[in-house]
């Protein structure tokens, strides 16, 4: 592979000695020379640089000048410069190594300089450069997918204002970028169908296994043969064993999950290991969790899960969330869900007012809370009023 | 986390928290203990030190339960504590091995 180097140095000798290190040590290698700092912005303006070998006393613009403007400038900062100077006091050592160049030797050179520190110091400082280009490229394609990633998610949430006899509103944040927390609605003749699932994991796995949940429960709506909450999460649960093969031993695609399906202002529902839901009924100023739960999916094949309902009225509303809105690397745990209900007790009169508001300051007390513990969530966070309108 | 074997019988007895930061070590930790040993007839977890549990957690108990009941051992929760013994009876994990409080 052939590498492009830059010797700045305005000693002829100096230069050549340089040239001929590592021309005897590299495979294929470009020199490009400058005598002073003005010549090595004029040829990286022209050619790709895998390493500046850098002078620090030259005239016109010197290597203390040309390093400080090399570092601050984005496109340039990351080409490794080694300085070679004929000063040796430990303050220019440090100004320079402090200022970014990644090594530095002294002149004149020894034999050893020549015949090996200096051959391995430019080997060391290339490879380094190729190693940090490798990775940028890298975390620049990834970074790319991740955003193409999100925003399939975010077209795969459902829209706040398209429903006919309920009000949406939505708290979603993915803990990195794409994340395994999913929710959706349909309104059809039957009534409001929706679900909230949260997969075990985040990132790019669990958006997967989420954008086939939202394909489980679309197509588990439309089936004529699913009638009721339970019965579409035992059909979902069945189908993670048919579509993922997963073994009998193996739990690698497994979610929590809450379907409801709302008609006649009754909600009925069932849980496979989601949080408890909270219900707000407006008329009695009464807010309580829907205690019931069930068998995460993916567990056990074959599982059935039951139906429980609940009376919701016009102007009621139910608060659904994901476990991530308590997991802040320090503690994510079942002892919080009761903290959601009392939130919303104490915040009852906001949550009929200004569901909005709501959910920010919901999102943000147990944030805070984190924030108290040094750390902040780390699994992704998913918040949802239903509100009948 | 501690291992005791005794009388064909192998103790895991958690110390830490069953929650997603904490469940990766333990899952490499179990998976040497159980592939080190033989003459085995039962696995208990002990979960005296354990105070919560979240999703990553339960799937960990649930996957380590498929592990040891595949390979025809007994496998049983001791020592939870009343909220932990309630969540896995909501869950109806109940159903599928013993958990004691």
């Amino acid at each position: 592979m052939s590498h492009n180097v830059v010797v700045a140095d305005d000693g002829k000798m100096n230069r050549f000695i340089i040239k001929k290190i590592l021309n005897d040590n590299m495979d294929e290698v470009t020199i490009f020379e400058a005598v002073n700092g003005v010549e090595v912005f004029e040829i990286l303006r022209n050619n790709d640089i895998d390493l500046i070998i850098l002078d620090l006393i030259m005239p016109v613009k010197n290597g203390f000048e040309t390093l400080k403007e090399l570092k601050a400038n984005s496109e340039l900062q990351d080409i490794p410069v080694i300085v070679s100077s004929t000063i040796t006091e430990i303050s220019s050592v440090e100004k320079t190594l402090g200022g970014g160049a990644i090594d530095y030797f002294a002149k004149p050179f020894s034999k050893e300089d020549i015949e090996i520190i200096l051959p391995l110091k430019v080997i060391n400082a290339i490879k380094y450069y190729e190693q940090k280009k490798t990775i940028k490229k890298l975390n620049e394609a990834i970074e790319e997918e991740m955003k193409t990633a999100n925003l399939f998610q975010n077209l795969m949430l459902p829209k706040t204002n398209q429903f006919s006899d309920f009000d949406l509103f939505i708290k979603y944040r993915p803990c990195m970028g794409i994340g395994g927390d999913f929710f959706d609605c349909v309104e059809n003749e039957e009534g409001f169908w929706f679900m909230i699932a949260d997969v075990t994991g985040h990132g790019i796995a669990a958006g997967m296994i989420s954008s086939m949940v939202k394909v489980m429960f679309r197509n588990g709506v439309n089936d004529k043969e699913v009638r009721s909450p339970a019965e579409m999460l035992g059909n979902m649960n069945h189908n993670v064993f048919n579509y993922f093969y997963t073994s009998a031993t193996d739990t690698s695609v497994v979610f929590t999950g809450f379907v409801g399906l709302i008609k006649d202002g009754e909600l009925f529902y069932s849980s496979a290991g989601q949080p408890f839901p909270v219900l707000y009924h407006k008329r009695k100023k009464l807010v309580l969790s829907l205690k019931q739960t069930g068998m995460n999916i993916g567990f056990f094949d074959g599982i059935k899960y039951i139906d429980e309902s609940v009376n919701m009225d016009n102007g009621d509303t139910l608060l659904v969330y994901t476990d991530g809105l308590f997991s802040s690397g320090k503690s994510s745990d079942f002892s919080s869900w009761p903290e959601v209900e009392s939130f919303s007790r104490e915040n009852s009169e906001l949550l009929e007012e200004n569901p909005h508001e709501f959910l920010e300051n919901i999102f943000w007390h147990f944030l805070s809370k984190h924030k108290k513990n040094d750390s902040d969530y780390t699994d992704d966070v998913a918040i949802m009023l239903i509100k009948s309108k | 986390m501690r291992k005791n074997i005794e009388n064909n019988l192998m103790t895991f007895i958690i110390e830490k928290d069953l929650i997603a930061p904490n469940v990766k070590k333990m899952k490499e930790v179990l998976n040497d203990a159980l592939n080190e040993v033989d003459e085995i007839d039962e696995v208990v977890i002990d979960m005296d030190g354990i105070e919560n549990i979240d999703s990553v957690g339960v799937s960990f108990v649930v996957s380590l339960y498929k592990n040891i009941s595949n390979e025809g051992l007994e496998f049983r929760i001791v020592n939870a504590s009343s909220d932990i013994v309630q969540l896995f009876k909501l869950m109806r994990l109940d159903e599928f091995f013993i958990i004691e409080e």
